[in-house]
């Protein structure tokens, strides 16, 4: 019923590298710091080990599950659950993996709007970035892969600017080293999982993958490079602005740009903000081709004719966001969903699956 | 992809080419470089930009244009000084701020929110405050040839180097927003055809309570941040005096909590060169002790002195509550309660080498 893709389609075990760091890094770096220091102060890198160590654990569970299965989340979803309910769940994920890219696409172009062209209308950075999400994701998953790929290449050099921003830096910003309680920290890192959301797309792109148990420690890898990359942020984020200020900040990494001194640019933030589109494209692309992938394997539809409507469907409800507070709200609904699919339902889905194997075989 | 595909691929760039935002080109806008503001009443205050224009021709100097306007908001004097331009202004080039030192004393605020807030504003930008009007410091004739903005841009950038601590609006901003620090900025006059950095404002919250002298704002650099290539003079017991050249120096904030009493201590290393010494024998290790110790006298008794001022007017711009705070049994109510009553001492440690090319 579910067949697996021909082997001309598929990647290496080492693209999954970048197919996770590449979702897991994205417009959230451009503004985390505040959020995670609202709840927890300057002790909130401690946030981002914690929860990016569960999300080590996570993606432990997630090929667990994709190993045994061997197939697809839509496939596992069949076998365990039958077609109905399996099909629900499935039709779900989809959704939320629309959704993703939805909030991703509509974050970016907020903040086009605000920093680099606020006489233009969202409309048309929103047709541009979907045209061309669509023309790669109309090339198949070998594609995809390879704009994460890029994206992760183009976005590391950005990594040599936070130079400016040590040179004002106040190193005891970061002491008492431990000056917030258990409480708050969770509540911390409970706000930093939200960055690392993403990884989830490896439940529909894992048949892509050759030899899919052999990529587990890429995986492994890309998340970690994540943390490492939050870390150093938020290291430079802590040093650089005075709590106070951090927290009225709502783009810290932005705000940090500006400080930026070029001989021949006197704004770097413009280009920090251009060169950031390659980090935005692959979720885009990778959230659209999940969905699109989804809806090919859950109803008789191509994938191009779902890629279609679900192109469509991101320009309209991109333009119906307009504001700050909706935009807000759009991205703490994705990301609760996202949250407790992570945290809740993959284990479940775990024990369920292990459950049923054992019945079914016996 | 066929070619029906092809075509309306290729269609929609060019649809979407009128809806480019205009492009600025540089000779059609009005590249505001200094900003000033100046205090009308409780209400209102005045506006003023300095930009410069080069009219065309070959040898022609920059022309300065100054622009100013009254209102309630940094928006609507914007608004204003648009219309009296002949081209666009934009002021993403905005290099200092100038507040006057009337409206400084009334606060800020308004004007500082604006500044942060616009996406535009760069974070180096400088801020001063003027004794005069901000508006006769930039509308005024200078002895350089160089566009007034840039002059005034350079005086100041130039000092915060040497001679006054290095503040731009993101120290500004960090200090403001702390809660257990207060910022400061430099103090600028004019003085016939010069403009000069005359000390420091200091501040409390977003309102200016004191000024400090040229000579202590230098105290007040030592005692703030890690610099080199200073200078320092001072008179020796005997009445000569010497000058510290090539001054490195290094303070050390140190704060202790005795029950639940707090108290702090400057630790100053100040490196030099003896120069100048008219009828001193700079070679003599004797004459080096005794212009050490002479530094180390005058240095104590001068930041003592501020320090205890700083604590009349409960302020404190030499961020000793930050440092306060990093300590873990940090109490922010009870350091508020002893912070103008506690002890703060002050240690120097100079260390000079002689120097000079002839014995």
């Amino acid at each position: 019923m579910f067949p697996l893709p021909k082997e001309d389609k598929k990647v290496s075990p080492y693209f999954v590298f970048y197919l996770i760091h590449a979702m897991q890094i994205g417009v959230g770096i451009l503004g985390f710091e505040r959020i995670i220091v609202q709840s927890a102060g300057y002790s909130a890198w401690i946030a981002i080990l914690t929860s990016g160590a569960s999300i080590i654990g996570l993606v432990w569970v997630s090929y667990r599950i994709l190993n045994k299965g061997n197939n697809d989340i839509v496939a596992i979803h069949a076998e365990i659950m039958g077609k109905w309910i399996g099909g629900f769940f499935s039709f779900i994920f989809l959704l939320y993996f629309f959704a993703f890219a939805l909030v991703v696409l509509r974050s970016y172009v907020e903040v086009l709007q605000v920093w680099v062209f606020p006489e233009v209308s969202e409309w048309i950075f929103i047709l541009i970035i979907i045209f061309l999400a669509y023309s790669y994701v109309t090339g198949g998953f070998r594609v995809v892969t390879g704009v994460s790929y890029l994206g992760v290449l183009y976005g590391l050099p950005l990594l040599l600017v936070k130079f400016y921003p040590l040179q004002y830096a106040d190193y005891g910003n970061l002491l008492p080293i431990l000056n917030a309680s258990p409480a708050e920290l969770f509540k911390a890192s409970k706000e930093m999982t939200l960055n690392f959301l993403g990884f989830e797309t490896l439940f529909m792109f894992y048949p892509f993958i050759k030899d899919g148990p052999k990529s587990e420690k890429w995986a492994y890898f890309g998340v970690l490079f994540s943390i490492f990359i939050y870390l150093l942020t938020a290291f430079v984020t802590f040093v650089y602005f005075n709590q106070e200020q951090l927290k009225g900040t709502i783009w810290a990494t932005l705000t940090l740009w500006k400080i930026v001194d070029l001989i021949i640019v006197e704004r770097f933030e413009y280009i920090g903000i251009s060169v950031w589109f390659f980090a935005i494209l692959p979720n885009i692309c990778i959230g659209l081709w999940c969905a699109s992938r989804g809806m090919n394997r859950l109803f008789p539809v191509s994938q191009r004719s779902a890629l279609r409507i679900f192109c469509l469907l991101l320009f309209f409800i991109s333009i119906l966001l307009t504001d700050r507070q909706q935009i807000d709200l759009l991205q703490k609904a994705v990301s609760q969903i996202g949250l407790y699919t992570i945290y809740f339902y993959l284990p479940c889905l775990l024990v369920l699956q292990y459950i049923i194997m054992k019945v079914k075989k016996a | 992809m066929n070619v029906k595909n092809y075509l309306c691929c290729s269609l929609i760039p060019i649809l979407l080419a009128g809806c480019t935002p205009s492009p600025k080109v540089l000779e059609d806008i009005q590249l505001v470089q200094t900003f000033g503001y100046d205090y009308v009443n409780g209400e209102e205050f005045e506006g003023t930009a300095g930009s410069s224009n080069i009219p065309p021709g070959e040898q022609s100097l920059p022309v300065n244009e100054v622009f100013s306007a009254t209102g309630k908001t940094s928006k609507r004097i914007r608004q204003k000084i648009q219309a009296e331009a002949a081209r666009p202004i934009v002021v993403g080039r905005v290099g200092l701020v100038i507040f006057n030192q009337e409206l400084a004393e009334h606060g800020i605020e308004n004007q500082i929110d604006s500044l942060q807030r616009n996406p535009s504003i760069g974070r180096k930008l400088l801020l001063v405050v003027s004794k005069e009007k901000a508006k006769d410091i930039i509308d005024a004739n200078y002895s350089q040839s160089d566009s007034v903005s840039q002059y005034l841009i350079d005086v100041v950038e130039q000092n915060l180097e040497q001679t006054i601590p290095d503040v731009n609006l993101h120290r500004f901003l960090v200090h403001y927003y702390s809660k257990d620090a207060d910022p400061f900025l430099p103090l600028i006059e004019k003085q016939g055809k010069h403009l000069k950095v005359s000390g420091l404002g200091i501040f409390k919250d977003d309102k200016l309570v004191d000024t400090i002298s040229f000579g202590d704002a230098y105290i007040f650099k030592i005692l703030y941040e890690k610099f080199r290539r200073g200078q320092f003079e001072v008179e020796l017991s005997g009445g000569e005096d010497v000058s510290l050249e090539n001054l490195s120096s290094k303070p050390k904030i140190q704060v202790d909590k005795r029950n639940g009493k707090y108290t702090a201590a400057f630790k100053v290393k100040v490196n030099g060169r003896a120069m100048e010494g008219v009828d001193l024998d700079l070679t003599d290790k004797k004459t080096i002790e005794r212009i050490e110790s002479a530094v180390e006298k005058e240095i104590i008794e001068r930041a003592e002195k501020m320090v205890k001022r700083f604590q009349e007017l409960n302020t404190d711009p030499l961020r000793i509550g930050e440092k306060a705070r990093q300590r873990s049994d940090f109490n922010r109510k009870e350091w508020k309660e002893q912070y103008s009553q506690m002890e703060i001492k002050i240690e120097a440690d100079v260390n000079a080498v002689q120097s000079g090319i002839i014995e």
